[in-house]
């Protein structure tokens, strides 16, 4: 009898159990697919969204053997301005009938009057919002606001959102000169002591009338505010000492017969950062192991040879050096610790980063740096040597 | 259990081993070197290929319970010992080398961003597996594979064919034949690989007929190399195909026939990571039962996981840039196979010769003495 009861009572629970409390039904939701804030008068927030549209042929007008070129607009962008973060995000529902959907949102756009403004205490619904996940691409807008870039048309990727983060992603392992950094290690950089969190900049360009999105240096911050840009030999510097593995990048090193353009793609490279107190002065011993193949010359020189590559990797290692020390010099003088050299100091030394942590500020642009680079051509691809011409 | 191995399962034992990596980098030196007669050197030097295969199958005669067994009573105990010991390092050595020939191949065209040490293991994993299970094992997957490899080989040449330029082979040997036969002896190595075969004496079914697998085998192995080096010459012309660090791997990718038939080069890689299980599973095989003959043990199995844990790491160190292996291929590694495939079984044959000569005499003096 017992079991009878029990097992009507849990065939009854089913119908209550299932997921249904908290539904969001497709048909009355958009997605998210980009969002950003910046300042605006009265000391008031502009919250941009971008929401991707279906293209015309899901319109049920097309059938797939009648498949044309989509017409129609491929995004739209909505701005609202509020006091709060989450105030503009929900004023959106004042220009569309239906929820966002925040899961999918693969990138973050913060203006540069914004970030040099301070976003501290501005973005902590970004943290606390169950629904955003913290993978999303940061991006900063440069000479521009946040709506204004988002409304830039791309022509390859139908949405601008969508090719912020491609673009980001893809110059990252074939060119190799911004870092990419997703919100949630932006988050955790801003508020962790040793560290302050970059983010590449993203600007409008004219080319030929057409206005088009152009990945544009690095954002340094400081304290949570925006205080100055590296440029491209210091971006790059600052990849090389990324706590991750590297992959892919390029190094355009000189001929060593004639002084031609040589170039060396990075298949993979690995930094370590050590710090040392000496006689009261602090170093930070930075080990950087790369490697990678030989993959573009200018000359006719034959440089894939068991003499010359010992040649290249020293040449390469010199550019790396140079790259590295560029970027430490332009981050000393913004006095923004963007390496986690505190961190370093913090993990050698728990006693002294107590003590310096308070002015670590003044400490920092007095770090002096030890590299210590290896560089190693591996392969050549296709070929070995290169096409002799008969000029 | 029965561990012999057929006629058949030589010959594709030896194909196996003397393809695996000589195709990946041999055309390159050889048009490089005789230009667009570049299949007629590797004709030539399958002529002391021929040759060669008819001294190891001497040896094998000779060596019939073993080639530890054979060297000691050639050469004396402990310089036999000595000797036997040489060709352990060398095997292992060599079965280093071929790994990372082929896995430099792979890493530099086909999977760049995979580190070199997970491709490595993953075939040595393979290999050593395979070794473990004993020669049976090896000579039945070889006469599977054989057949896999020469139709997906036909396959690519027959696509070829198709877009080739025949004015790209000539002039023919312009200088003569004189000139190329005294590059060919250079060349030989590749048919050299086929010496492995004499280390597999006790296993062989058949000894006295073993010439004929053996000479085969050599025999396609012309046939294949000298179609390939005559294709990609033909492709591409001699000096574009000598730029080339993989011309036969160029040369597949560049196939477009019918405007479907195109992107063969899976065709290619797979034959090739045939040849290279098979080739790394018998050399750890080789390690492994001629160690164990040296030693004493009963069984192989032990010595196939120290042998592989010592190519792991040297196959990665060996090199640190593709210009130090073509450098080394190119310039020593056939002197170095040379010492070991031609001149020490030289040795060992002329020795058999002389002893059996002795022998004889002292036959015929007791015989005198007697009568």
């Amino acid at each position: 009898m017992l079991k009878k009861w029990t097992a009507i009572l849990l065939a009854a629970s089913l119908g209550l159990s299932a997921g249904c409390w908290d539904r969001q039904e497709v048909e009355e939701s958009f997605v998210t697919i980009a969002a950003g804030v910046d300042t605006c008068p009265g000391n008031k927030l502009r919250f941009t969204e971008q929401i991707p549209l279906p293209p015309p042929e899901a319109k049920g007008k097309a059938t797939r053997t009648e498949k044309t070129a989509p017409t129609g607009p491929s995004f739209v962008t909505i701005s609202t301005v509020a006091d709060t973060f989450t105030d503009g995000a929900r004023k959106v529902h004042l220009n569309t009938p239906r929820g966002p959907l925040w899961q999918h949102a693969a990138c973050y756009v913060f203006g540069e009057n914004f970030s040099r403004q301070g976003f501290a205490g501005e973005i902590d619904w970004l943290q606390r919002n169950r629904q955003i996940r913290k993978i999303g691409y940061v991006f900063i807008t440069r000479n521009a606001t946040v709506s204004e870039v988002l409304k830039v048309p791309t022509e390859v990727e139908r949405i601008p959102a969508v090719a912020l983060v491609s673009m980001i992603k893809n110059q990252d392992t074939s060119l190799g000169i911004y870092t990419p950094i997703k919100l949630g290690d932006f988050l955790g950089q801003s508020i962790t002591p040793g560290i302050e969190p970059t983010a590449p900049g993203v600007e409008i360009v004219e080319e030929g009338g057409k206005k088009r999105l152009r990945i544009s240096g690095t954002a340094v911050f400081k304290q949570a505010k925006l205080v100055g840009w590296l440029n491209e030999k210091e971006s790059r510097g600052y990849r090389w000492l990324r706590p991750t593995m590297i992959i892919g990048g390029t190094k355009v090193i000189k001929c060593p017969i004639c002084d031609k353009p040589v170039l060396l793609d990075t298949l993979r490279s690995t930094s370590k950062i050590k710090a040392e107190i000496k006689d009261g002065e602090i170093i930070m011993h930075i080990k950087i192991r790369e490697e990678g193949n030989f993959y573009e010359q200018k000359c006719r020189h034959q440089l894939v040879t068991p003499e010359m590559i010992p040649i290249l990797n020293r040449e390469a290692e010199q550019l790396i050096a140079e790259q590295v020390r560029a970027a430490v010099t332009r981050a000393q003088e913004l006095d923004s610790d963007i390496f986690g050299f505190g961190q370093a100091l913090h993990s050698a030394y728990p006693r002294e980063w107590t003590r310096l942590e308070e002015h670590w500020e003044e400490v920092f642009p007095t770090v002096k740096i030890e590299l210590d680079v290896q560089s190693e051509v591996r392969r050549s691809y296709l070929t070995t040597r290169t096409l002799e011409f008969r000029y | 259990m029965n561990d012999k191995i057929s006629g058949f399962q030589l010959y594709s034992i030896s194909i196996f081993i003397i393809f695996a990596t000589a195709i990946i980098y041999e055309p390159r030196h050889v048009i490089e070197i005789a230009q667009s007669n570049g299949w007629i050197l590797v004709l030539l030097s399958g002529i002391w290929g021929l040759l060669l295969a008819w001294l190891y199958s001497q040896l094998i005669k000779r060596g019939q319970t073993g080639f530890v067994p054979l060297v000691e009573s050639l050469m004396g105990k402990w310089v036999g010992r000595l000797i036997i010991l040489l060709y352990l390092v060398f095997i292992l050595f060599h079965c280093a080398l071929s790994l990372r020939l082929f896995t430099d191949f792979v890493i530099s065209v086909v999977m760049v961003v995979l580190p070199i040490s997970v491709l490595v293991a993953a075939l040595l994993l393979a290999s050593a597996y395979i070794a473990r299970q004993g020669i049976t094992a090896l000579a039945q997957l070889c006469q599977i594979l054989i057949w896999v490899n020469s139709i997906f080989a036909l396959l690519i040449l027959l696509a070829v064919t198709g877009q080739v330029d025949w004015n790209n082979l000539l002039p023919v040997l312009p200088e003569g034949i004189l000139l190329l036969a005294r590059a060919s002896w250079k060349h030989t190595y590749p048919y050299t690989e086929a010496f492995w075969m004499v280390l597999l004496v006790p296993f062989i079914h058949d000894k006295k007929r073993a010439g004929i697998p053996l000479l085969v085998s050599v025999l396609f192995a012309m046939f294949w190399f000298s179609s390939f080096i005559l294709l990609i010459t033909a492709y591409f012309n001699h000096y574009l195909a000598g730029i080339f660090t993989f011309p036969a791997f160029s040369m597949v990718r560049g196939i477009y026939l019918g405007e479907f038939i195109q992107r063969l080069d899976a065709l290619l890689i797979a034959v090739w990571i045939n040849n290279i299980v098979i080739k790394t599973s018998l050399l750890l095989f080789l390690f492994a039962h001629t160690g164990a003959d040296l030693l004493r043990l009963q069984n192989h199995r032990p010595l196939v996981l120290p042998g592989t844990l010592i190519v792991a790491p040297l196959s990665i160190l060996i090199f640190d840039n593709v210009a130090q292996i073509q450098n080394f291929h190119d310039q020593l590694f056939h002197l170095v196979l040379l010492f070991f495939t031609v001149v020490l079984p030289l040795v060992f044959f002329l020795i058999s010769l002389w002893k059996r000569g002795e022998n004889r005499a002292q036959k015929m003096d007791s015989h005198t003495t007697c009568s």
